[in-house]
């Protein structure tokens, strides 16, 4: 992927066709004039895209067409990677972990960095560094491994290994960098994955998210380390129905109840549940027929985050290309995700491990406008959410999981009949 | 059902004459009752008012006196074909118009055979939603035909060019010009074109109706040639002739149509539906092939022995994890909310899954292997389902339920179904590949809009301070505001005991098309689910977009719209050839993504607003997707209404839910590039 998208520049019209479909070439040439012949912008007619072919048929035009495009490939594939010597970063390798720069005692204040950081960039430039790695008390910059990796494979940073001792973590002469070795991709693969926690599977999703512009940090769930089990949780979150209220303000309903229904036969061991006598209204019958507990995610504590079932734990906070972020000072997050190997965890979350991986995160409830007016979106929201990047043999997909407390939507208060008020709107607009 | 009334209509016209609309029923009317029980409202009891202490007193004396009597239906189970089913026609209508309980037997939904039979042997006027379907089905086939007989004429008269072009050895210089003029047929833009054509017979027909009969009428319908937007469809012989033949292939019904036919169908309840009819309303009395009642205590283990197939012998234990006992769990849950469907495409679609969280179930290693087994759902599986129910447009909802350690006795219902413990779970997928999510702007163009070339477009070139950012914060979806929809709350059909046996516990009528509001069509079909219809024409002709209808161009799904600045910018780039390509060489290491502010963002809105309201109408919503884009179309429609369906494609509802205010994306214009390589 990368490849293709550093290429995409260089190669300038042939480019145009490594995004689309082979087979759909035609357009691609077509879209290409119409968008450069379009000098007078009152023009209203649009590029558009034309039908596949769904089969090869024995035409010479088809073959045609797909051989350009496969050149077109070939050509965006083959254009040489380079760093622009503008942003040349160097980083340097230190396989034992942060270490304060030669000649410096490290002293009670420590270095300031993650211990699992173990890539340092003493001269860091460009904006990459704006949102990835640490900066430590001596203005250089700290990688984790999958900080380190990604760079790498962007292009973006030129680790060294380490030559003798420490020297070169100085960061010092120009000297110094050209007598280091290169690191190479497949060794940095080689070194980072399995350092500190790093799976392949948690790397290919904080690239990937990475690329895609999103800020990605480590969470507190990082370490797999076994459930820190909190004490018993008083609390579940399942409601009682059948409980009736208690004291005087219970006793008068009770009263009121057989006041409206004194014939009462509703029974709940033998049915049926609304009785047979004088129902007052849906909503009485409604209530009579709750006997089934359901969780309320409203009621339940949040959760410390280690208190969860590895891999159901969040492992990386996301924060979107538009949320200002201060390295520091981390604001909350815009999505919480918890990495999954199928290879490893092969059956979906139980009950508990989903439980507790949501009530680890923060109460989301829906809020705003729409969200009161609209139930679906109301229910979609869900009152926790946490993202599940589920990855199958390199291959991530992304699953939105959120509460959902349908019982506290009581639809039968806010309705009458069934088709409710849109169609009364109807009947009254198209009376016949 | 008439989901895609375009079709329906054709019909008549291609008859040349009209049939009278026959009137909709009052469908308010019909369904003003959520479940067949009665109501009796009691004045209600105002302290300082003695009067109405009287009027209360007065109607409970009534009430004494002469108890309003509950009603009680009755249906039999057949232990045959394990079904619960109700003959009475009564009952039928009572148990289908007061909480839509049950399914014809004959019919997808609603029993409507008899209906469709009077229908067929024209006793009856209008159309039954089973034969619009069947009309649109033909039709769409026929077209799909015609499709195949172009592109093989287009491939055939390709192939001869190409071989005369080598003998006379001439280079092939033809074939562009041959896929400018020979263009593909869309099954899309010929149903467009016929629903255009068939506006122009209306208009004409009722000019001439003023005048003269019907039979001056020429037969439009009849007009083979469609011509639309500069581009004949013809419609082949042989799809001709199959059209008229099942028009007039009832020469042997004239035998029938003298008798009135009999009522052949019934009402199957599902055994959930039963279930909650004798327990919970007591509106239902099951009676076995001998007429004789089922008690309460022996029905839960007849309708328990028979959720599996073959049914179990009798003497089975009850285990607790009963498939029936949870999915009947859920339905009770979600019935007890008033969970009936309504008038509009069901949102959800429940997976019940049991959990076993009581101490009890770990505490021998046997309990927890069992345990293990049967929680044992792989990924594999969740993806399965999710593929199909997002296929529909629904949420996948996973219910969990809590299964209670096994009980000695189940003669207490009510303490036994308080045992388990519901917990719901909305699961949606968000893409396989993130990069379609982030904005919605992408998905679109990735469809259509050759996206290298703005990518070049957004990274080559410095961004231009001239250049008029775009500032469009809204995510693609048109804020058309539609209040009705808290009304409706379109459970699921609670469907699924268990992931293998996804049994349909009413799937009651529901259109598929709430986001194509065919408006001109909603008058005409005679259908409940066109009143939202109607609704969404008020709402979306009162919006300030209704524009002029847009050229089958542009139809949504077809191109999108490029703001000017895109325009301007890739302009611009062509004239500096690439200027800044080598300084920027190495920027475009990471995936660029767009965005609203951005000088290449897209502004897709600036397209829909204009036109594709006005195309809701013309363009007939598709049953079978076969719309080669049309999962691009419906968020142009209605996109507030089913936001979670589209966003598979779209977004995560995260960047929904949570976009900032406006004038942060244009003020951060510079940080937002940053994430996305640009270090320049």
């Amino acid at each position: 992927m990368e490849v293709d998208q550093e290429s995409l520049h260089a190669s300038k019209a042939e480019a145009t066709q490594v995004e689309t479909d082979l087979s759909d070439e035609t357009q691609d040439f077509r879209l290409l004039e119409r968008l450069s012949l379009l000098t007078d912008t009152s023009s209203s007619s649009l590029p558009k895209r034309g039908e596949k072919d769904f089969e090869p048929n024995p035409t010479v035009y088809q073959a045609d067409i797909l051989a350009a495009s496969r050149q077109a490939m070939h050509n965006a594939l083959s254009h040489p990677r380079m760093h622009p010597p503008k942003t040349h970063a160097l980083g340097f390798y230190a396989p034992d972990g942060p270490k304060p720069p030669p000649g410096v005692e490290l002293d009670h204040r420590g270095h300031g960095v993650s211990s699992n950081c173990c890539v340092c960039v003493p001269n860091p430039k460009g904006v990459v560094f704006k949102t990835i790695g640490q900066g430590d008390r001596w203005n250089r910059i700290w990688l984790l491994p999958e900080e380190a990796l990604y760079l790498l494979e962007r292009g973006s940073l030129d680790i060294r290994w380490p030559s003798s001792a420490d020297e070169h973590v100085a960061g010092g002469s120009d000297l110094e960098s050209d007598l280091s070795i290169p690191m190479s991709l497949q060794a940095a693969y080689a070194c980072f994955l399995g350092q500190s926690g790093l799976t392949l599977e948690r790397y290919s999703v904080y690239s990937s998210l990475r690329r895609l512009g999103y800020a990605v940090v480590r969470a507190s769930g990082w370490d797999d380390s076994p459930a820190a089990r909190a004490p018993d949780r008083r609390v579940d979150g399942y409601t009682q129905p059948q409980l009736r209220g208690a004291g005087l303000a219970g006793m008068f309903s009770m009263l009121f109840n057989w006041m409206h229904d004194p014939k009462s036969t509703a029974s709940t061991a033998a049915g049926p549940l609304v009785g047979t006598g004088i129902h007052r209204n849906y909503a009485h019958i409604y209530q009579k027929l709750a006997i089934i507990p359901w969780y309320d995610p409203t009621t339940v504590p949040d959760r410390d985050p280690l208190d969860t079932d590895a891999p159901f734990r969040v492992v990386f906070h996301i924060y979107k290309p538009s949320t200002a972020i201060k390295k520091s000072a981390l604001p909350p997050p815009d999505y919480r995700i918890a990495v999954v190997n199928t290879r490893e965890q092969t059956t979906l979350p139980t009950l508990s491990q989903l439980g507790a991986l949501l009530e680890s995160t923060p109460l989301d409830p829906p809020k705003g406008e729409k969200m009161d007016r609209i139930l679906s979106l109301r229910l979609r929201q869900g009152y926790r959410n946490v993202i599940l990047a589920v990855v199958d043999q390199g291959v991530a997909s992304y699953l939105r999981i959120s509460d959902v407390a349908f019982g506290k939507e009581k639809i039968y208060q806010n309705k009458g009949p069934p088709s409710g008020s849109k169609n009364q709107k109807n009947f009254k607009s198209k009376k016949r | 059902m008439t989901d895609k009334p375009a079709l329906a209509l054709g019909v008549p016209a291609v008859a040349g004459q009209p049939r009278p609309r026959p009137q909709r029923p009052n469908y308010r009317q019909i369904h003003r009752f959520p479940l067949p029980v009665q109501t009796h409202s009691v004045p209600s009891v105002i302290p300082h008012n003695p009067i109405s202490l009287i009027s209360v007193a007065l109607s409970y004396l009534t009430f004494l006196f002469s108890p309003p009597r509950q009603e009680v239906y009755n249906a039999y189970f057949d232990p045959a074909v394990s079904a619960i089913h109700v003959t009475d026609e009564r009952a039928i209508r009572a148990l289908w118009e007061m909480g839509f309980f049950g399914k014809g037997s004959l019919s997808r939904s609603e029993p409507s055979w008899l209906v469709r039979e009077k229908a067929r042997r024209g006793q009856l006027g209008g159309d039954t939603s089973e034969e619009a379907t069947r009309k649109r089905r033909a039709e769409r086939r026929e077209l799909k035909l015609e499709r195949a007989r172009i592109d093989d004429l287009i491939i055939k008269e390709r192939t001869k060019a190409e071989t005369a072009a080598r003998e006379a050895g001439t280079p092939l210089e033809s074939s562009e010009s041959l896929t400018v003029t020979m263009e593909k047929f869309s099954v899309k833009r010929a149903m467009d074109a016929k629903y255009q054509e068939l506006l122009r017979q209306r208009t004409a027909e009722a000019e001439t109706n003023g005048t003269a009969n019907g039979n001056s009428v020429p037969l439009q319908g009849q007009v083979e040639a469609v011509r639309s937007n500069g581009k004949t469809v013809r419609f082949s012989p042989v799809v001709r002739a199959r059209r008229f033949s099942t028009e007039v292939d009832d020469e042997d019904l004239e035998l029938e149509l003298e008798l009135e036919p009999e009522n052949e169908e019934h009402l199957e309840l599902s055994k959930e539906e039963a279930l909650f009819l004798v327990y919970g309303l007591g509106a239902l009395q099951l009676v076995d092939m001998n007429n004789v009642a089922i008690p309460l205590s022996s029905l839960i283990p007849l309708l328990c022995h028979h959720s599996y197939s073959p049914p179990r012998e009798l003497s089975y234990d009850i285990q607790p994890d009963d498939p029936f006992l949870t999915s009947y769990v859920v339905y009770h849950h979600f019935r007890s909310l008033d969970g009936g469907p309504v008038f509009s495409h069901a949102e959800f679609a429940v997976i019940i899954v049991p959990a076993y969280e009581h101490p009890y179930w770990s505490e021998t290693q046997e309990r927890k292997e069992y345990v293990a087994r049967k929680q044992d759902r792989s990924w594999w599986w969740l993806h399965c389902v999710n593929r199909v129910q997002a296929s529909v447009k629904k949420t996948l909802v996973i219910c969990y339920v809590e299964v209670p350690p096994p009980s000695s006795s189940y003669d207490d219902v009510g303490a036994m179904l308080g045992r388990y413990r519901i917990k719901a779970s909305d699961w949606a997928v968000l893409s396989r590949n993130w990069s379609i999510l982030e904005t919605m702007e992408w998905t679109e163009t990735q469809d259509s809009i050759d996206i290298a070339a703005l990518q070049r477009v957004a990274l080559g070139l410095e961004h231009d301070p001239t250049l008029p950012i775009v500032p469009e914060p809204v995510t693609g979806i048109s804020h058309l505001e539609t209040d009705h929809r808290p009304a409706a709350f379109p459970y699921a059909s609670p469907s699924g005991l268990e992931p293998s046996s996804p049994s349909l516990p009413t799937p009651p009528s529901v259109p598929r098309t709430l986001h194509s509001s065919a408006q001109h069509y909603a008058e005409k079909s005679s259908n409940p689910h066109t009143n939202l219809k109607e609704v969404n024409e008020t709402n979306l002709m009162s919006g300030p977009q209704a524009g002029p209808m847009g050229s089958a161009e542009a139809l949504p799904s077809d191109t999108q719209p490029v703001s000017q600045s895109v325009y301007d910018s890739i302009i611009r780039q062509n004239v500096s050839a690439f200027g800044g390509a080598s300084q920027n060489g190495a920027d475009a290491a990471t995936l660029m993504t767009l965005h609203e502010g951005d000088s290449g963002h897209i502004d897709l809105l600036a397209g829909f607003e204009s036109n594709h309201h006005e195309e809701n109408g013309s363009l007939a919503p598709d049953e079978e997707s076969n719309y080669d884009q049309s999962e691009s179309s419906p968020m142009a429609f209605q996109p507030e209404l089913f936001p979670e369906s589209q966003r598979f494609m779209a977004q995560t509802p995260g960047t929904v839910m949570k976009k900032p205010p406006t004038p942060q994306y244009c003020q951060n214009t510079k940080l937002l590039t940053e994430p996305f390589g640009g270090r320049g």
